[in-house]
């Protein structure tokens, strides 16, 4: 569906999202830097900088730049998928303000050395009550835009019955219902259980409930942070690339099943805990094995919507047609990666998923070389392609030097590579995840430092790339307008018209009832065991 | 009375006997809710009528007058609390102590261990030693040797946790007190940490490296003192004799204390701890010193060799040496250089001479003689 | 809903695949009695431990059981492991019961299958056999043919965390 649309009226709210998720990415790369030299003993050791640094980093990158960026760019996507406003912008700029507030207030908590706890902040080890207070507020202000992402999606299919609600719409709409879904559990154990401890108000914490609660929200959330790489992959990638969209209702499938064996399969980040019976880690285990089919199904539908437009740009051949894509521009090049680096990155996630062979790399570097390759190389590449496409369209500006922007992500890609494949390496090698130096074991460590040092180069150069996106970003708001034709265009149409879609591919009831009925299923008795069966409570503890 | 004299005959007696029986025996005081409660419930005030029976020792603020007996003012109380009841216990053995905490209840440790942690500290402060290999132990603890660094548990600075439940606080604490501790948790006298945290640690150290130690969180200059001898009921530096439960799959039991064959006869030659002589200083003079001294490595003569590896079979001493060293490249040394090597360091501790070369097969399991 | 042919087929043999792997993973399960470790029934008092039966001080590390097979009790502390050395055999089963009195810790040895979560309130079990040309990989070979391997905690306990190690001495059963 093309829509020709003056520059968003909502750019300001988009651009202040945004601007804030790539500043406060800046700054974690370089906290990158520090780790992947103190690792390796380069800058000398100190755990109480390191651990504190990790800590930044992840909640930076795991928490304020995707809950940032997704929710702005959700904002400028749904503005341009229905053709209408942002609902309530009032709204949605208090929201900013409170997830602000709470971003500033848990990272001065880590900077001063309170809350060396990690971004997965494992009780009973912990902060002090401002890191909790700081997150919650973080992912209290991301409910405004769930709930104005699905107001604007029910306005317009009130205002256009009987049609298909835009796909780009559509899958946002999952987004902000996978998101709603998933923060319930971190939400749980943070309200309920780490801010009265934090605060004093109880003395002792059940550590396994907690953990429970928040490997429910810990999977789930890269489905959040990937499925805006997902929309961006079906719905404007093939339209800037010059194509087609290969299967509409296709795409939808996916969503669906992102949503549905997306948020019940946590469990696998507790394969390893006492209290959750085999049984429950095989059930949970299943259902993170089919969640792989709608990823396989992106991979597929992507693929043939890229080589619909390699073709159509006069390619021949098997593999032939890839030479005829358009490379030099930033958002095809962005999304190509992006889905390379997915098939790349997938098979590791084969891997943590089979818990026999999770047995040979749990807790090991390779899980934090997966999850890096994962969400830097797919979900951030597309993060970019995104901020490309949409930086015309928010500021009514030309993109400045788009050739740099190519050189830049390919920097991300290669500096992505070099960094995580040693990584994995030196995971199969037995070597620890989150230690800030090794010490120990001359006899094994020694095996682990020529790979540690290759990853120093990689990570210098994501440092670099992601200096130039904040640099390019910030030159193209000052430089020549934006061309008609650039502020033209719109979403990527399906190659095969598409009837009218059934409900169950248009709305989201039948799927909500269904998520409810197996979140019941798999999470239901492991969480409820720990208020039938006797547990034994933990004392608060500190980090250092 | 007649209770407490039979209790306290019990307690002394098994001091006497060694630590083998006492060892079995943990401290009772564990940090659950309840505990931990309690003591934050003392009462400082109360606390200070009782301490009065403790002023001579101890100094009026809790601060002692003596090098030997430990300061209180400023110390964690659940600590000060624990040392009490393992006092009272006989887990922690002190004939002196015995006799002025049999009359306490827990309510009264509770109450003086709240009145000494509000008193302020003596001492001095933490007081960086010369020796960069002390500050590396202190702040880095030692890879090799599964040590984990002090400030860990301890604090920077020695000023304690207040994370961890029953940190000592060491800053300022008296030098000679701090040393002798290291030493009793060394030989296993004191045994009342739990899980041996404190006995794992300070059984690799070497003399000299306590004597650091004990310089850096008082402030002031200790000299090293004699190490107590390997003894039975003790605990060696590697796999204990008095091990709590044997090794399941060692046929043999693994390092026993002393065996008889070997302790006279003579061990390698002097043309081979000649060349021994050459190799180590190419490979070892420069962390373990010259005059086998140590630097960054503990030092190979004297005490710290004896207290390693007096009475035990060589194999001991070869496994340290031939897989562990050097530490940059563990086990890259081929057997013939290690061996060597080895007999150098034999020459250099007085370990007779003989015609038959030191090798590593006959030799292993041979007790070299103990000191 | 119409689907394209060759989606249809690509569906198909996707499903086809994970179905494969599934069935490996289910057969496993039933029929070799493989499943990561589980312990769902045995609570512990963690502020207690060091006065429990079976996790004394006294109790810990490697013992022999009648029936030949080997139990392993550690004590996962901040920031020790407890015992910090001990022996075990190979291609033997051996279970390793671990617990902690304070936070959260990992066990993991490279080079065998023992890895686990250990959390206050609840004894890990791990129950395996090592192979020995395994843990040579990863290990030093003692003058005696045996080999040690180094026990890392692997799940962040604290600053002391990247210390944290023991060392295990795998003998091979000649």
């Amino acid at each position: 569906m093309t829509t020709n649309i003056a520059p968003a009226p909502s750019g300001r709210l988009v651009l202040a999202h945004v601007w804030v998720a790539f500043l406060l990415f800046g700054v974690a790369l370089l906290l990158g830097v520090y780790q992947v030299l103190a690792r390796d003993g380069v800058l000398g050791s100190h755990a109480a900088s390191y651990y504190a640094s990790t800590t930044l980093h992840g909640v930076v990158m795991g928490y304020a730049l995707t809950i940032f960026f997704i929710t702005g760019i959700g904002y400028a996507i749904s503005e341009r998928a229905l053709g209408t406003r942002v609902w309530a912008p009032g709204l949605a700029w208090l929201c900013f303000w409170v997830m602000l507030a709470g971003t500033v207030l848990a990272a001065l908590s880590i900077l001063a050395g309170k809350a060396s706890v990690l971004y997965t902040f494992y009780p009973p080890q912990m902060a002090h009550w401002s890191f909790y207070v700081g997150a919650a507020l973080l992912v209290a202000g991301s409910i405004g835009w769930i709930v104005i992402t699905l107001v604007m999606s029910a306005q317009w299919k009130g205002a256009h019955r009987g049609q298909n609600l835009p796909l780009a719409q559509f899958g946002m709409s999952i987004c902000a219902l996978v998101w709603a879904w998933t923060m319930v559990g971190v939400v749980l154990e943070v309200l309920l259980q780490l801010i009265p401890l934090a605060f004093g108000l109880t003395q002792s914490i059940d550590v396994n409930l907690a953990r429970a609660l928040f490997a429910w929200t810990l999977h789930p959330i890269v489905y959040f942070w990937l499925i805006p790489t997902y929309v961006f992959l079906y719905t404007i990638v093939p339209e800037e690339a010059g194509g087609y969209l290969f299967s509409d209702e296709m795409a939808r499938v996916a969503f669906v099943m992102l949503l549905i064996f997306g948020l019940p399969i946590g469990m696998h980040h507790l394969y390893m805990d006492p209290p959750h019976s085999a049984g429950f880690k095989l059930l949970q285990g299943i259902g993170t094995f089919l969640v792989v089919i709608p990823t396989m199904l992106t991979g597929f539908t992507v693929w043939a919507s890229l080589e619909i437009s390699g073709r159509l740009r006069g390619g021949t051949g098997l593999f032939g047609w890839m030479r005829r894509l358009k490379w030099d521009d930033p958002v095809v090049l962005a999304g190509v990666m992006a889905l390379f680096m997915l098939i790349l990155g997938g098979f590791g996630g084969l891997v943590n998923a089979a818990y026999a062979q999770n047995a040979m790399v749990h807790n090991t570097q390779w899980v934090t070389a997966h999850f890096h390759y994962i969400f830097g190389g797919v979900a951030v590449t597309g993060y970019f392609g995104l901020a490309y496409y949409f930086w015309p369209r928010l500021t009514g500006r030309a993109l400045w030097a788009p050739k740099l922007a190519l050189a830049q992500i390919w920097l991300w890609i290669i500096g992505m590579n070099i960094l995580s494949l040693p990584w994995h390496y030196v995971g199969l090698l037995g070597m620890p995840r989150r230690i800030a130096y090794y010490a120990y074991a001359p006899e094994i460590a020694a095996q682990w430092l020529p790979w540690t040092g290759i990853m120093i180069i990689g990570g210098v150069l994501l440092c670099l790339s992601g200096w130039l996106l904040l640099l390019i970003l910030f030159l193209s708001g000052r430089t020549l307008p934006a061309s008609s034709a650039t502020m033209a265009g719109g979403f990527a149409r399906p190659y095969e018209a598409t009837a009218v879609l059934p409900r169950s591919l248009n709305g989201f009831a039948l799927w909500n009832w269904l998520l409810l009925a197996l979140m019941a299923m798999a999470w239901g008795y492991p969480i409820v065991q720990f208020f039938l069966v006797k547990q034994y409570p933990a004392l608060p503890w500190g980090f250092s | 009375m007649k209770l407490l004299c039979t209790f306290a005959t019990l307690v002394v007696a098994t001091a006497l006997t060694g630590v083998a029986h006492a060892q079995t025996r943990p401290s009772q005081v564990a940090w659950d809710l309840k505990t931990v409660n309690f003591i934050k419930s003392g009462q400082a005030e109360r606390g200070k009528t009782l301490h009065a029976a403790c002023v001579d020792c101890h100094g009026a603020t809790g601060v002692s007058p003596s090098p030997d007996f430990p300061d209180l003012a400023g110390q964690d109380p659940l600590y000060t609390y624990k040392q009490l009841h393992d006092y009272k216990s006989g887990v922690r053995v002190n004939a002196i102590m015995q006799g002025y905490v049999a009359g306490l209840s827990e309510r009264d440790m509770a109450d003086l261990a709240q009145f000494y942690a509000r008193q302020k500290r003596g001492g001095g402060n933490a007081t960086p030693v010369p020796d960069a290999a002390a500050m590396t132990l202190v702040k880095l603890g030692d890879g090799g040797r599964m040590l984990v660094a002090c400030v860990y548990c301890h604090g920077v600075g020695g000023g304690g946790n207040p994370g961890m439940y029953g940190m000592p606080a060491l800053e300022g604490q008296k030098g000679a007190y701090l040393q002798q501790t290291l030493h009793a948790f060394a030989s296993g006298e004191r045994h009342n940490d739990v899980y041996r945290a404190m006995r794992d640690v300070a059984r690799r150290l070497s003399p000299t490296e306590i004597a650091w130690l004990a310089s850096y969180y008082s402030g002031t200059t200790v000299a090293p003192l004699a190490a107590k001898p390997a003894s039975v009921g003790s605990a060696p530096a590697s796999a204990p004799a008095v091990a709590p439960a044997p090794d399941a799959a060692a046929p043999s039991a693994s390092e026993p204390v002393a065996s008889a064959a070997g302790s006279g006869a003579g061990w390698y030659t002097p043309v081979q701890a000649e060349r021994g002589g050459k190799l180590y200083a190419a490979q070892c003079a420069m962390c373990h010193g010259a005059a086998l001294g140590g630097g960054m490595g503990p030092a190979l003569a004297g005490r710290s060799f004896w207290t390693q590896w007096g009475g035990k079979p060589f194999a001991v001493a070869w496994k340290e040496v031939h897989a562990k060293m050097p530490m940059q490249a563990p086990g890259s040394d081929a057997a013939p250089v290690s061996i060597d090597i080895l007999a150098f360091l034999l020459s250099r501790n007085g370990v007779p001479a003989g015609s038959a070369e030191l090798n590593d097969r006959a030799d292993l399991a041979r007790a070299l003689p103990a000191r | 809903m119409s689907i394209n042919v060759y989606e249809k087929r690509y569906l198909i043999t996707v499903s086809v695949l994970v179905g494969l792997m599934l069935t490996l993973i289910v057969g496993s399960f039933v029929l070799l009695n493989i499943y990561p470790p589980s312990n769902s029934g045995e609570t512990i008092d963690s502020t207690r431990l060091h006065l429990s039966e079976e996790f004394a001080e006294s109790n810990l590390g490697a013992r022999t059981n009648p029936d030949g097979t080997v139990t392993v009790r550690l004590v996962m502390a901040k920031y020790l492991v407890h015992p910090q050395e001990f022996t075990i055999p190979a291609d033997v089963q051996v279970t390793f019961r671990i617990a902690t009195p304070d936070v959260v810790h990992g066990l993991n040895v490279p080079g065998t299958n023992i890895n686990t979560m250990v959390v206050p309130g609840y004894v890990s079990q791990v129950r395996t056999q090592v192979v020995f040309p395994e843990v040579a990989k990863h290990g030093i070979r003692n003058p005696d043919g045996s080999v040690t391997v180094p026990l890392f905690c692997n799940e962040y306990c604290g600053y002391g965390h990247q210390s944290m190690w023991a060392r295990v001495t795998v003998k091979p059963i000649r």
